[in-house]
């Protein structure tokens, strides 16, 4: 598109608020491509809890929503100071923000889009409909060269879908505002499609979280350039408030949307569900609705300020299951010292010598830091409670190594992704070894010997990592069926090579059953590493129990100190 | 008289030998002790202190038990009467990685210099290693062959006599110091055995493994590589042929080459002891039959 034509026919100087609002919807500039991130961001933020409410294995950790949040926050921080009219300059700004800042697969992926879209305007001052539309695709197609192997049903789906309809759009209307709501529209479509297309998603009864994490963001930039609230403080920008005069009060409830709440229905004998009609109703309801299912059974989520009503609501339906209501309220407001903790630096550490080869792990937990350590881990990537450590923690601890050559150990099949995109950022030369867990690491770490050659020590690692299975032992977030394995929000799950294999109430119990499906009968080394709350003494009764039921193999118990995870076991 | 204008070639070497005292004294073998320095006391090995105690006094002393060479004025006093008696020296030690002893014997040698022939040897092993490599100059010389050519052959059969080791005594590994420091801290909180290796004449950890039957699996997967007519020797600070560990590597061994005509048990001495620790174990492996290592030695030279 010729923006130059645009530029000189667009009035520069607008008189009236309704000619600076029409020129809005016919070219973006920098300034309001700003104003657009912060509402992806702020509005995300706040419906952090409910896209993490959608990981598709009901484990505490590794969280969507959290990664995607703080990977918009990271772009929204890059251009928070930043006042350029020109798109490109802004795009670009954000885009660097949102790579160095992503965390975990998801974040990744968001940090890719940004990459595209970004290439996309390069030398644009501003940005029509015909250039968004190019950027959307750019973004896409940047995003899935990103990937591996890119799955459909996912992120990546949801994105592809909504840069088609935008494309589409484009050619029948130059505005903007029009586009955005069409890519809005999409993707919450679009999202609702990802459990036809992939069975887990089915099976977890859930919808892709990333995709929903990306539908929050483009909706939160459509309430903004709809005069809508994107958070729920009073405290407004001028330019919010202005474009709040007059624009549907209605919707700004007291309180914000204090609750998010989600249930089952089950159809009762001789009375199907009408999906598109309960549909409708909590759409009216609240925030975020999502309603799926069929005659039978319909999941619904909805963020409400009271959640008695759409309780009652979908009890008239039905009888309720899995009914989870959260203070979400207090969820954002527990986030914030963890993010504040996060941000201080701690205290400085003393710079190393230089050194040829160093080895940097990610360990989360005292134990498992001082284990890497001692396993002759050069720096130590900690994650928080609930977030995976961003591509900047990587390229800091990077520089930290002070060595020619690093070696990345992620341990944790949803930071692989991140370690190699510092590796791609990073000066020095930087093996991302892909450790999906802490046995794998730890098999890695022990193959670890600075005095080999690159090429001999990567294969040196990695051939024993192949060796490991690991079985993890957590509490569910909520109740799901997979694999077979039935569990309530609440018990004790167990985890083999990150698939859920076994369920249930007693600690010890679910451990050797999860021991069992790992084969642990024929092993010859039991690694226990214990965390969460779990002690020397706590741990005890249970590895008793482990020695007695796997007696040919040689348990050796070590202290971890990890989040979440009671025990995680390397079975070798 | 000839044996007035023939020089005789006199071997000598310290306490890590182990070889058997009859055969020793029968050959003219000078051996040197090697001081254990044990709960505060200094001890000469083979002397005040055989390997059967060492063991036994390693398992109730609160510090790990480190080795120093013999003294240099035992070595310029057992110098100086060889060179009186008008014999040319070979003097072949412990691995210069396991301690200073072949650099005692070169200052040692300063001493006598020019008042005969005498050449000291790094034998880059020990125990079985530097037992077979002493049998093996004793029987070159006793066949009377040159001085020079004794050196170079016992020079060339230690480049193929090996060693391989496991050890889980990380106490032992960290105050011995032959480590790097890095690798000391190794197996605070994991089970974590070294697997140690000869190479190049230092003792290295190359590699850490999590059980004992993975270390027997990795020895035995070493020795593979040898002819079944090679020498092997478990080695133990004071091997028994029904301990576990001991057992536990010669079925991994067994195992893997059941063609192995003969495994023989060797104690490690003080100075290999030393680092290993008390139940620190490995092989020590000549390529060549041992039996046959002076001859093995002549006919490389032909």
């Amino acid at each position: 598109m010729n923006t130059q034509t645009e530029r000189t026919s667009a009035p520069t100087e607008a008189k009236t608020h309704e000619e600076a609002r029409a020129a809005q919807r016919l070219a973006l500039d920098g300034r309001r491509l700003k104003e657009l991130v912060r509402a992806g961001y702020l509005w995300l933020r706040q419906h952090e809890a409910v896209v993490n409410s959608y990981n598709v294995y009901p484990v505490p950790d590794g969280d969507t929503g959290t990664n995607m949040m703080h990977t918009m926050r990271s772009a929204w921080e890059a251009i928070a100071k930043l006042d350029d009219p020109n798109i490109s300059v802004v795009a670009k700004a954000a885009s660097n923000g949102a790579l160095r800042g992503s965390r975990g697969n998801s974040g990744i992926i968001l940090s890719q889009l940004w990459r595209g879209f970004t290439r996309s305007l390069e030398n644009k001052d501003v940005c029509d409909a015909q250039d968004l539309a190019a950027a959307f695709q750019e973004a896409v197609r940047t995003a899935y060269a990103g990937v591996g192997m890119p799955e459909e049903g996912t992120m990546l789906t949801v994105a592809r879908e909504v840069a088609e309809a935008v494309a589409l759009a484009a050619h029948h209307t130059h505005d903007l505002h029009r586009l955005l709501e069409v890519a809005k529209e999409t993707a919450h479509e679009s999202v609702l499609r990802t459990p036809q297309l992939l069975k887990i998603l089915r099976d977890a009864g859930v919808v892709d979280s990333g995709g929903y994490g990306l539908y929050i963001i483009l909706e939160g930039a459509w309430r903004f350039a709809n005069g809508l609230p994107v958070e729920e403080s009073t405290e407004a920008t001028s330019e919010t408030s202005g474009l709040n005069r007059g624009a549907e009060s209605a919707l700004q409830r007291e309180g914000g949307w204090g609750y998010d709440v989600q249930y089952l229905i089950y159809a009762r004998p001789g009375k199907p569900l009408d999906v598109e009609q309960i549909r409708a109703d909590i759409e009216a309801m609240g925030e975020c609705p999502l309603v799926m299912g069929d005659a039978e059974i319909v999941k619904v989520h909805v963020h409400v300020p009271d959640p008695g009503v759409p309780i009652s609501y979908g009890a008239r339906w039905g009888s309720l299951r899995d009914v989870v209501v959260e203070d979400m309220q207090a969820q954002s407001e527990a986030f914030v010292p963890a993010g504040l903790a996060k941000g201080a630096q701690p205290p400085a550490e003393p710079e190393l010598p230089p050194t040829a080869v160093a080895m940097i792990a990610v360990a989360h937990g005292e134990g498992l830091a001082r284990l890497f350590r001692e396993l002759g881990a050069r720096v130590i990537v900690e994650g928080g409670q609930t977030m995976n450590p961003s591509v900047d923690d990587f390229l800091s601890a990077i520089q930290r190594a002070r060595a020619e050559t690093v070696i990345v150990l992620p341990n944790n099949s949803n930071i692989i992704m991140t370690a190699e995109q510092a590796a791609r950022l990073s000066e020095a030369r930087v093996h991302v070894l892909p450790t999906e867990t802490i046995p794998q690491g730890v098999a890695a770490a022990l193959a670890f010997n600075a005095a080999l050659p690159i090429d001999a020590l990567m294969e040196a690692m990695r051939a024993p990592v192949a060796q490991v299975t690991t079985v993890e032992i957590t509490r569910a977030t909520r109740s799901v069926t997979l694999n077979g394995v039935s569990v309530q929000a609440g018990q004790i799950i167990g985890l083999v090579d990150n698939v859920l294999r076994a369920a249930g109430d007693d600690l010890a119990e679910v451990t050797l059953a999860a021991l069992q499906q790992a084969e642990a009968a024929d092993a010859e080394l039991l690694t226990l590493y214990y965390g969460n709350g779990l002690e020397a003494a706590s741990a005890e009764p249970i590895t008793a129990r482990v020695r007695e039921a796997f007696p040919k193999a040689q348990v050796d118990v070590v202290f971890g100190g990890q989040p979440h995870y009671y025990l995680i076991i390397g079975v070798e | 008289m000839a044996s007035l204008l023939r020089r005789t070639v006199r071997i000598v070497t310290d306490s890590s030998v182990h070889l058997p005292e009859d055969w020793l004294r029968k050959h003219n073998v000078i051996v040197l002790p090697q001081r254990v320095e044990i709960n505060g006391a200094v001890l000469r090995e083979g002397v005040e202190v055989d390997v059967a105690a060492l063991a036994q006094m390693a398992a109730r002393a609160e510090q790990p038990f480190v080795t120093h060479p013999p003294p240099l004025e035992e070595f310029v006093a057992v110098y100086e009467q060889l060179a009186a008696e008008r014999a040319d020296i070979i003097s072949i030690h412990v691995a210069a990685t396991l301690n200073q002893t072949v650099h005692v014997a070169q200052q040692a040698r300063e001493r006598v210099l020019g008042r005969t022939e005498l050449q000291v040897l790094d034998s880059r092993t020990t125990a079985a290693g530097l037992g077979v490599l002493v049998k093996a100059a004793v029987s070159m010389a006793e066949q009377g062959m040159p001085f020079e050519s004794i050196v170079r052959h016992v020079r060339g059969l230690a480049q193929n006599v090996f060693g391989v080791f496991l050890s889980d005594e990380m106490h032992y590994l960290e105050r011995s110091g032959r480590l790097r420091p890095a690798q000391a801290l190794l197996g605070k909180m994991l089970n974590i055995i070294a697997y140690l290796v000869f190479e190049d004449g230092a003792l290295i950890a190359p590699e850490k493994v999590r059980t004992l039957e993975k270390g027997y699996e990795k020895i035995a997967e070493f020795a593979a590589e040898f002819e079944p007519s090679s020498g092997f020797y478990v080695v133990q600070l004071a091997p028994q042929p029904n301990h576990p560990r001991v057992r536990g590597l010669i079925d991994a061994l067994r195992e893997l080459m059941p063609n192995v005509r003969r495994v023989a048990l060797s104690p490690s001495g003080a100075a290999l002891g030393s680092v290993l620790g008390p139940s620190g174990i490995g092989l020590i492996i000549t390529a060549f039959p041992p039996e046959e290592a002076a001859h093995v030695a002549l006919k490389r030279a032909m």
